[in-house]
């Protein structure tokens, strides 16, 4: 053990006390988290791929993250602050992706792009900070629970390199997924602070994680919700019982609603602060043709996995399919599932708070991968989980992080020389191993007494970590292509790749069928600059149309005519959704006279406007509907009562009040008797 | 024989335990170790237990055809069959005759018991698989104990190359030799302890047997390695030399070790003798000539830690496309077991030596060593690929490997060994995968395999030129072979009456007299009789084939793959051998007297 502190004093010794003295010399204070950093330059590793030229375009959703983030972007320089409408999609028809699709991942990417990534650049770097981020809540939630940075350290450094993991981004490339794996142990984290300590902090920290993880992904968030219930449940019941009163007894639920209230408050806070997006989704999720997304390929029942393939090593970059040959990898992680038996088999040995906690995350495995066989197909019929979960396979994304919080706990058992069996003592080999590094590396050392608490020496954790990289080392790899073969990232490219794909060609309930082309993405193609939407096949010739110069945006678009010889109906080519409004203006002017009726044109469910005999302006808009604008509001008014969370000291100390006083974290042996 | 005085070299070492060394059943009592690489040799085996075959490995193929030829032959009444009678377009060719055949016989095991040839097939390797593991785990523990055991057999299964043989190459026959190296060297550490033991005699020579009816190159590449070791042990190991219980008159005898070697190679003679003798009625070049000469595949030194996993073929000069990687992980553990060969102080002499196997084996895998090769070139030259001393390697560098767990403190050792072996085997985990491919195999894609492929084909020296195609291809895909034989001169029919691995018989109706040509090629062995009663045959043709005069009139024309001198005298020498040494084991383990006088 005591090699393990003169380790780490040798590092002291270099480039940190570098740093340190430079920060002194600027005034800053530098606290760094040795643990932490060694887990951040260690998930380097699996960023290799994304350091070479190119993009892995091949990768399923690949095209989809930088097409959705150069609509975004374009959306975003029409003014439009939160973008919903991209007019660009279904052939420029237009869809309301974002009105039901999180958009976390691109708001960071916006942002890189803004400062100057190229979209695919933007792309990789939100992949990559995401996935260090990950590792580092990981690491978060490990050192909080556990008290032990070690073991945070080698659960970081799993959760990162789980196979599934890295399935997520070369092989799936699921941008705004890969995001929301930070928000699982964050949000674990959050609201154990919630339960055991109950403070302002913590409700802001639950509520701005939970958040920002149905910003990122609502259906993971949806999904983890249900985890995450249980997970506070697991909690309170615990420190409940803890605390030595019956269950039972009269009062009982009040004082448990009592300490319940933080995490309420942080859960009610955090759903608020998303309102501008779960309103709308909720309120106008009808008025998208979902047949598409779960018809034919997309029916569950054809992809549950079978047991073999959880361990397997096979790996690859095609498809799921029906039956047991697919063309990725579904396994669990083979050395994170060997650790977390020999911690389990500590955990059991060690009758603690720990113990509890683990248990917990062994059941939650256990659970999901019964739910991801075939064998419980009643289950997802009886409570619609496809709905929430797509695929029985997307589970994996719970068993990446369950599984890393197990792994990593290996390294809680490890202090107690005199403790029985090989399982216990497993990792001691570590301390045993050290004796090869004293002899060189490190000078004798008399009188230093090993520091209480850390866990792990630090030789076992430079093996397990080892163990963590080397068995994933050889799944590090993408399929990377130079030059997509839409060709560059623009407004033709994206017509190329959703004509190629059929992807980004969804359509609303106004639709009677999906389009295959359009005569703007002809124009698109052509290079042509695309000044108006209205479908000139309908206007007759005794119309005059005058295009005034920037009435094309994404939101809409407004047009000067003159219709002499009577009332006329025009088509425009923008699919129907609810907040498209048309308006009569003022002659060249945007003075509103009166709002027009709109009708939809089939097969498309292209928005059909009459014009009034005369010479006027017609203007059609994409405005807030009411879902859109309460749920705005509550966003506003719930971000409002965050900061007066955090900086108003007596809102805080009330529910302080309420709540019980903070539990001791470290709880009595003996809990579960 | 004479000796010098014995010498200690060396100062006696501070610890000599005089190790008893345990006989094979309590070697493998229950311990955690045990359970453990059980465990993780499961990983290894785990592909085997998929439903279908991997075709496309690049012998996968031939195997099966193989094993279905062989249980033609073997259901014909051949006892050690060496004719396949369908290779070559069905003109036949004496594959066994230069193939080991135990492979075949232990997957013919399998087979009886009701699998299907890839399922037999695959039986034989989960059960190398094990093999290789316990038998590396049962050499190990002599020198390293049970948990520098442990890692080592992890190793020697995980190693790189023992990976690739099965699931890459589909060489079953190469892969099922792994099992037998550690094995031998087993049973010669023990009699270098004490050459009276019977048991250990009987293993070598068996073990060493084996290894030669499985794969002959793998023996050739090997036996250096014995032979050296031999030497190394009566040489330069007091320690094990003198903590083994002196037994009067034999104690250091070097004759017993290599004769329990030349037991093996007389065990192996059923094989060995025709082998040497009658492979002057092959051509040979195809086996040593063009893409197949050594002087093509020496390896570039990157190659030995390259990354790179595929499942492409082998190429010319480093372009190979599959990994022909050392092992990085045990590479890296043996390095740290060079630091640490002080602590061994028992086992610190064969250590050494399979450090200088490993260097030895590892540079004579490099063209500038071409020199060396060429002065052992005939026999050498049917390793074919330098690269096959991965074979080599892999036993030095999996027990080298499992040195490192010696640095531990003796109640660290086992949870140290745990972790280094979830190390070494969870690394390679991710290779370990086949291209799953159904298994479809018939006599119909046999001849699809011949044809399109060219595969399964091979020449005598009474052969012109390679055939493309033969009469029989037609018949083979319609399901019935029904012309076996022509004439070729004279008037007459043939009927076909009876077809068979082992012979036809043929009904000729002869209005003049006739020359018969048989679709078989001609061989040493073949004889032929008309009416019961013996002809003489001749090579005919520019194939080869079976040509004999038949008598006007009509005959019955039987042709039988007999046997000749060499192959007789090879079994014998096998039998009375095999007797030889079920009677050492009998007589209380103890060898006979007349062996024991080595020293005096």
């Amino acid at each position: 053990m005591s090699s393990a502190i003169r380790i780490e004093r040798s590092l002291d010794n270099s480039g940190l006390a570098l740093l340190r003295a430079l920060s002194a010399r600027l005034g800053l204070r530098v606290r760094v988290d040795r643990y932490a950093a060694t887990l951040a330059a260690l998930s380097a590793v699996a960023l290799g791929p994304m350091l070479q030229p190119g993009y892995f375009w091949g990768a399923h959703d690949a095209r989809h993250a930088v097409y959705f983030l150069f609509e975004f972007d374009r959306v975003l320089r029409d003014g439009i602050l939160y973008p919903r409408w991209f007019a660009d999609m279904t052939y420029g028809y237009g869809y309301p992706l974002f009105n039901i699709y999180g958009p976390l991942a691109f708001y960071i990417g916006e942002f890189l792009h803004l400062l100057g990534a190229d979209f695919v650049l933007a792309v990789k770097l939100v992949f990559g900070l995401a996935w260090i981020a990950s590792g580092l809540a990981m690491y978060g939630l490990m050192k909080r629970v556990f008290a032990n940075r070690a073991a945070g350290l080698l659960a970081g450094l799993l959760f990162v390199l789980m196979p599934y993991h890295l399935v997520d981004v070369y092989v799936r490339a699921a941008f705004a997924e890969s995001v929301a794996l930070v928000f699982i142990p964050l949000t674990l984290w959050a609201f154990y602070d919630t339960v055991t300590v109950g403070n302002r902090r913590s409700v802001l920290f639950a509520a701005f994680s939970y958040a920002g993880m149905v910003f990122a992904h609502n259906g993971i968030a949806l999904l983890f919700s249900i985890v995450l219930a249980a997970w506070i449940l697991f909690l309170l019941l615990r420190d409940e019982r803890a605390s030595g009163t019956p269950l039972l007894s009269p009062g009982a639920i009040p004082r448990l609603f009592r300490r319940a209230l933080p995490t309420l408050g942080g859960l009610v806070l955090g759903l608020g602060l998303t309102g501008i997006f779960m309103l709308p989704l909720v309120a106008e999720y009808r008025y998208i043709n979902v047949a598409q997304w779960t018809a034919s390929y997309y029916s569950y029942q054809d992809h549950f996995i079978e047991l073999f393939q959880l361990f397997s090593p096979v790996w690859g970059f095609g498809i799921s399919n029906q039956g047991p040959v697919d063309g990725l990898s579904f396994q669990l992680g083979l050395v994170a599932t060997v650790l977390a038996l020999f911690a389990l088999a500590g955990a059991l040995r060690h009758p603690d708070a720990r113990r509890g906690v683990l248990l917990f995350f062994a059941g939650l495995t256990l659970v999901v991968i019964v739910l991801m066989l075939e064998f419980s197909l009643p289950v997802w019929q009886a409570f619609g989980l496809a709905s929430v979960a797509q695929f029985p396979w997307r589970l994996l994304t719970l068993t990446t992080a369950s599984l890393s919080v197990l792994g990593g706990a290996v390294l809680l058992y490890e202090s107690n020389p005199d403790e029985g069996p090989a399982a216990a003592r497993f990792t001691r080999d570590a301390s045993a191993l050290i004796p090869l590094y004293s002899r060189g590396v490190n000078p004798p050392s008399v009188g230093r007494r090993p520091a209480r608490g850390l866990g792990a020496s630090s030789l076992s954790v430079i093996v397990l970590s080892l163990l963590a990289i080397l068995g994933s080392w050889p799944y590090i790899t993408a399929q990377n292509i130079l030059e997509a073969k839409e060709g560059p990232v623009s407004i033709a490219g994206l017509m190329r790749f959703e004509n190629s794909a059929n992807e980004m060609t969804g359509t609303t309930v106004y639709a009677d069928e999906q389009p295959r082309w359009s005569p703007l993405a002809d124009n698109y193609i052509a290079g042509k600059n695309v000044r108006s939407k209205i479908d000139y096949s309908t206007v007759p010739d005794w119309l005059f149309i005058r295009i005034p110069r920037d009435g094309l945006k994404s939101n809409g678009e407004r047009v000067d005519y003159n219709a002499p010889n009577g009332d006329v109906p025009i088509v425009f080519n923008v699919q129907m959704y609810p907040g498209w409004s048309a308006y009569l203006t003022e002659a060249r002017s945007t003075q509103i006279v009166r709002k027009l009726d709109i009708t939809t044109e089939p097969p498309y469910g292209r928005i059909k406007v009459t014009l009034p005999q005369g010479e006027h302006g017609v203007w059609l808009r994409f405005e807030d509907t009411p879902p859109r604008t309460a749920g705005t509001a509550l966003t506003v008014v719930s971000l409002l009562l965050a900061l007066g969370l955090a900086f108003w000291p007596r809102v805080a100390s009330r529910i302080r009040r309420s709540a019980r006083p903070r539990m001791p974290a470290p709880t009595p042996p003996q809990v579960f008797r | 024989m004479t000796r010098s005085a014995p010498v200690s070299p060396r100062p006696a070492p501070r610890s000599s335990p005089a190790r008893p060394s345990p006989g094979l059943a309590e070697g493998l009592a229950v311990h955690p170790s045990v359970f453990v690489l059980l465990a993780l040799t499961a990983l290894a085996v785990a592909p085997l237990t998929a439903p279908g075959y991997f075709m496309l490995a690049h012998d996968a193929r031939h195997t099966v055809y193989f094993m279905q030829m062989f249980d033609a032959a073997l259901r014909a009444g051949a006892l050690y069959p060496r004719w396949a009678a369908d290779m070559v377009f069905g003109y036949g060719y004496p594959v066994w005759l230069i193939l080991a055949p135990l492979p075949y016989y232990l997957a013919e095991a399998f087979h009886l018991t009701g699998l299907d040839f890839p399922s037999s097939i695959k039986a034989v390797e989960a059960v190398a698989w094990f093999g290789s593991a316990l038998g590396m785990y049962l050499f190990a523990r002599r020198l390293l104990g049970r948990e520098g055991a442990l890692v080592a057999a992890v190793a020697y299964v995980f190693v790189p190359y023992h990976v690739v043989d099965l699931y890459v190459r589909g060489a079953m026959a190469e892969f099922l030799a792994f099992v037998f190296p550690p094995l031998i060297l087993l049973a010669l550490y023990d009699l270098a302890a004490g050459p009276g033991r019977a048991r250990a005699f009987v293993l070598a020579a068996a073990a060493y047997a084996a290894l030669i009816l499985t794969h002959i190159s793998m023996a050739v590449l090997f036996s250096p390695v014995l032979f050296g070791f031999i030497l190394v042990l009566h040489r330069w190991s007091p320690a094990h030399r003198e903590g083994a219980p002196e037994e009067p008159g034999y104690g250091s005898s070097i004759v017993i070790p290599f004769l329990a070697l030349a037991s093996g190679l007389a065990l192996s003679a059923v094989f060995l003798l025709p082998v040497v003798l009658e492979q002057r009625y092959l051509t040979s070049e195809p086996l040593i000539g063009g893409f197949f000469d050594f002087r093509l595949h020496f390896l570039n030194p990157s190659q030995l830690v390259s990354p790179l996993w595929g499942y492409g073929y082998a190429g010319i000069n480093g372009t190979d496309q599959f990994s022909l990687q050392l092992g990085i992980v045990p590479l890296a553990l043996a390095a740290f077991a060079l630091l640490s060969l002080r602590r061994h102080t028992a086992a610190r002499v064969p250590l050494l030596y399979l450090t200088l196997v490993l260097v030895v084996a590892v540079l004579a895998m490099f063209a500038f060593t071409t020199p060396l090769w060429e002065l052992a070139a005939p026999v050498i030259a049917f390793a074919q690929f330098p690269w096959r001393l991965l074979f080599v390697t892999a036993t030095a560098l999996a027990v080298l490997a499992g040195v490192v767990v010696g640095l531990l403190p003796a109640s660290d050792r086992l949870p140290g060994a745990l972790l280094l072996s979830l190390l070494v085997a969870l690394a390679m985990f991710p290779y370990v995968r086949p291209q799953y491919s159904d298994a479809r195999f018939t006599w119909s894609t046999m001849m699809d395999f011949q044809v399109k492929d060219r595969e399964l084909l091979g020449d005598t020296v009474w052969t012109d030129a390679r055939p493309l195609d033969s009469p029989l291809v037609a018949q083979y895909r319609a399901g019935a072979i029904t012309t076996k034989a022509v004439v070729t001169s004279g008037a007459g029919t043939v009927e076909l009456v009876e077809r068979g691995p082992l012979g036809d018989t043929v009904r000729v109706e002869a209005a003049t007299p006739v020359r018969l040509m048989f679709y078989t090629r001609y061989f040493p062995g073949w004889t032929a009789s008309v009416d019961g009663a013996p002809v003489a045959i001749a090579p005919e043709g520019e194939q080869g084939l079976i040509g004999l005069d038949v008598p006007q009139g009509s005959h019955v024309v039987v042709t039988r793959w007999g046997t000749t001198l060499p192959r007789v005298l090879g079994a014998l020498v096998s039998l009375v051998t095999a007797a030889a040494l079920v009677l050492v084991v009998a007589s209380h383990g103890r060898l006979p007297a007349v062996l024991r006088r080595g020293r005096s």
